[in-house]
């Protein structure tokens, strides 16, 4: 272990790595302090860029970009009482409250250095394990694998904001989606309408920029502008107080444990880390009251939380190919379209890559650290940039990243329609970020439930012929009923 | 009650539902099955029919429910969606019949309507992008992209 870690280490301080580490982070950063742009517009919009770069260098860059935005987003959160990503919104309710009383920039300091304590828990969690899970993974039937995706991909439609019916709406449609070209088991063309163009299916990329690009910039050009709390952040007004340094070090380790977990469960995501991490922290306070009015634990909490689940979101998404989080589903996307296969298989065949992209988390969490303390003006300043110009700067990227795909215009038309549907499903409030997830897995999903069958014969009982799967496929029929009945239990108690 | 079809949750249900048959339309002369296993029309077919279930539910659920809590109407921003789209169809013609330059600064200065009327920003942006996806695509990145062309497809 300790060789492929340096290996690791080598491959992710050559130049070129080091560099679109620097450049990932940043631009991470960068949408994470604009609210209204979140890392999955901002990896869509770029994802065209990282097919010209090495494999190594494109995943360095989406990853830096992805756990960036978690540093970035609290930093609206305190100054706007706007959360730069939805990870962050929790930190809002503490954190705006201690920038009213003139303390924003202790507010900023201490989230980031419990953002790079989580982060570095996260890991430490995701070297030690990953490995050990993809070579589990290895023997893993057919049956429990299908099992897995279906536990995953439910769990991850029922646990977003919102009806969770509407998540299992969304799940489907996902994989519908991904129906669309030839299926390369029986040849046979499904939804390409005559034209060759569609043959490869859809890509990735149009999904992500249609539903996070298009769609979520229709809602946000005329949004009402927020106020910004505006305060002089020097680096002496930053540090806390004496008392306050004693009562971070609990909220920080409880908010990384509790992250650490919960990121790696596929498809359950960083805001639910870092929410739970807050009811948490109040529930075992001694003063549950002062939480909402400024408690510094409020945003200790969910800031180390999100961290950390930022990065265990890369153990299922590394060692069994299932994203635990949309914006992992398109670095899954990016992954094979540079003709790496995502999977078990992916650490022993490709150990320089995942030992870099390891060794680039450390490299990326150390400049984060430098970015949000020392460099902390610079973000205060881009907050006020308006996002009525801001999008003139987007659109174009997503038109021109489109095209460059294969210079096809009928994509910029696919993205068109893609954005038509999504902006209408998001005003009638069905989350986007679960058919992410799903779209990407839904080729794996088919093809192993296909091999399912043809070993059990068609038989429905073969799916329960182990314990893990049986256990998973019931636990998922559960989870599943509840989602459909919830609405209805609650109304008649 | 029959006004809760217009809700949030009764046109969103209808619009999964008009999905769910759209995908089962076009896709209803696919195979079930092969022989020993699952043919092509399985997944689309089997996931269809959860879309159009799904759909009616939460429709239903709406326009039944005795409760008006989860009962909501969109606020759609015309404006802002027409224009985004069109500039979208915009961009095509224009990389089209013009190349990709004057299709980024037409679609820029276009764009920009969404948010209100001509602003000088737009100006400045559409330079500024023009500028940038030149030397980001074209130069950087070497792709074979037209940049400029006569109007007639060369």
């Amino acid at each position: 272990m300790l060789a492929n870690m340096l290996l690791g280490l080598e491959n992710a301080t050559s130049i070129t790595n080091l560099f679109y580490c620097f450049v990932g982070v940043s631009v991470g950063t960068f949408i994470g302090v604009l609210p209204g742009i979140g890392p999955l517009a901002a990896v869509s919009v770029l994802m065209p860029l990282t097919f010209y770069m090495e494999p190594m260098a494109a995943l360095v860059m989406i990853a830096g970009i992805y756990y960036g935005a978690e540093y970035g987003g609290s930093t609206a959160s305190i100054l706007l009482n706007l959360p730069g990503t939805a990870a962050n919104a929790v930190t809002c309710l503490d954190g705006y409250p201690m920038a009213l009383q003139g303390r924003a920039a202790v507010a900023l300091f201490v989230t980031t250095i419990a953002s790079f304590a989580g982060g570095v828990g996260g890991i430490l969690v995701l070297t030690l394990f990953t490995p050990a899970i993809a070579e589990i993974a290895l023997s893993l039937k057919a049956t429990e694998y299908v099992a897995i995706m279906v536990l995953g991909l439910i769990s991850a439609g029922v646990v977003t904001q919102g009806s969770p019916l509407k998540g299992l709406v969304m799940i489907v449609l996902g994989l519908l989606l991904s129906t669309v070209g030839i299926d390369l088991q029986t040849g046979a063309s499904r939804y390409t309408f005559g034209t060759f163009v569609l043959y490869d299916g859809i890509s990735v990329v149009i999904i992500a920029m249609g539903l996070f690009g298009i769609a979520e910039m229709i809602g946000a050009i005329r949004g009402k502008s927020p106020s910004l709390a505006t305060q002089a952040v020097s680096m002496r007004s930053m540090l806390p107080r004496r008392d306050e340094v004693k009562l971070l070090g609990g909220p920080a380790l409880r908010g990384g444990i509790i992250g650490t977990f919960v990121g790696a469960l596929p498809g359950a995501g960083v805001t639910l880390a870092a929410f739970m991490a807050y009811a948490f922290e109040k529930k075992i306070s001694k003063d549950p009251n002062k939480f909402g009015k400024g408690a510094i634990e409020g945003i200790t909490a969910p800031e180390s939380a999100n961290n950390a689940a930022a990065q265990t979101a890369f153990i299922p998404t590394l060692s069994l190919g299932i994203p635990g989080s949309p914006t992992m589903a398109l670095l899954l996307g990016a992954m094979m379209i540079h003709g790496i296969t995502p999977g078990p298989l992916f650490i022993s065949e490709k150990p320089e890559i995942f030992w870099g992209l390891i060794a680039s988390f450390w490299i990326g969490n150390i400049l984060l650290l430098i970015l949000n303390i020392p460099l902390i003006g610079i973000w205060v300043w881009v907050l006020r940039v308006p996002y009525q110009a801001l999008y003139l700067f987007i659109f174009p990227l997503i038109c021109v990243g489109v095209f460059s795909l294969r210079n096809e215009v009928f994509d910029v038309v696919t993205v068109l329609v893609v954005g038509v549907f999504g902006y209408f499903l998001r005003q009638f409030k069905f989350e986007p970020a679960p058919l992410m997830i799903s779209f990407v897995l839904g080729p794996m999903l088919e093809e192993n439930f296909r091999r399912a069958v043809l070993i059990g014969r068609g038989e429905i009982s073969y799916f329960f012929n182990s314990t893990l799967s049986s256990t998973l496929l019931i636990l998922t029929l559960l989870i599943a009923l509840w989602a459909i009945f919830a609405p209805a239990l609650k109304r008649h108690m | 009650m029959g006004r809760r079809v217009f809700s949030g949750n009764g046109l969103g249900g209808l619009l999964v539902v008009a999905i769910g048959f759209f995908f089962y339309i076009y896709g209803n002369h696919l195979q079930f099955y092969e022989e020993n296993t699952i043919g092509a029309g399985y997944m689309p077919m089997s996931l269809t029919t959860i879309l159009v279930v799904l759909g009616m539910i939460i429709c239903l659920q709406t326009i039944f429910s005795s409760s008006e809590r989860n009962v909501f109407y969109p606020r759609i921003d015309w404006r802002s969606f027409f224009i985004i789209i069109s500039a979208l169809a915009l961009f095509s013609l224009l990389i089209s019949f013009f190349g990709l330059l004057p299709g980024v600064f037409f679609t820029v200065l276009y764009a920009s309507l969404a948010a209100g009327p001509l602003r000088w920003v737009a100006f400045w942006a559409a330079i500024a992008m023009t500028v940038i996806i030149w030397f980001v695509f074209g130069f950087g990145l070497g792709l074979t992209i037209p940049m400029l062309k006569n109007g007639v497809g060369f």
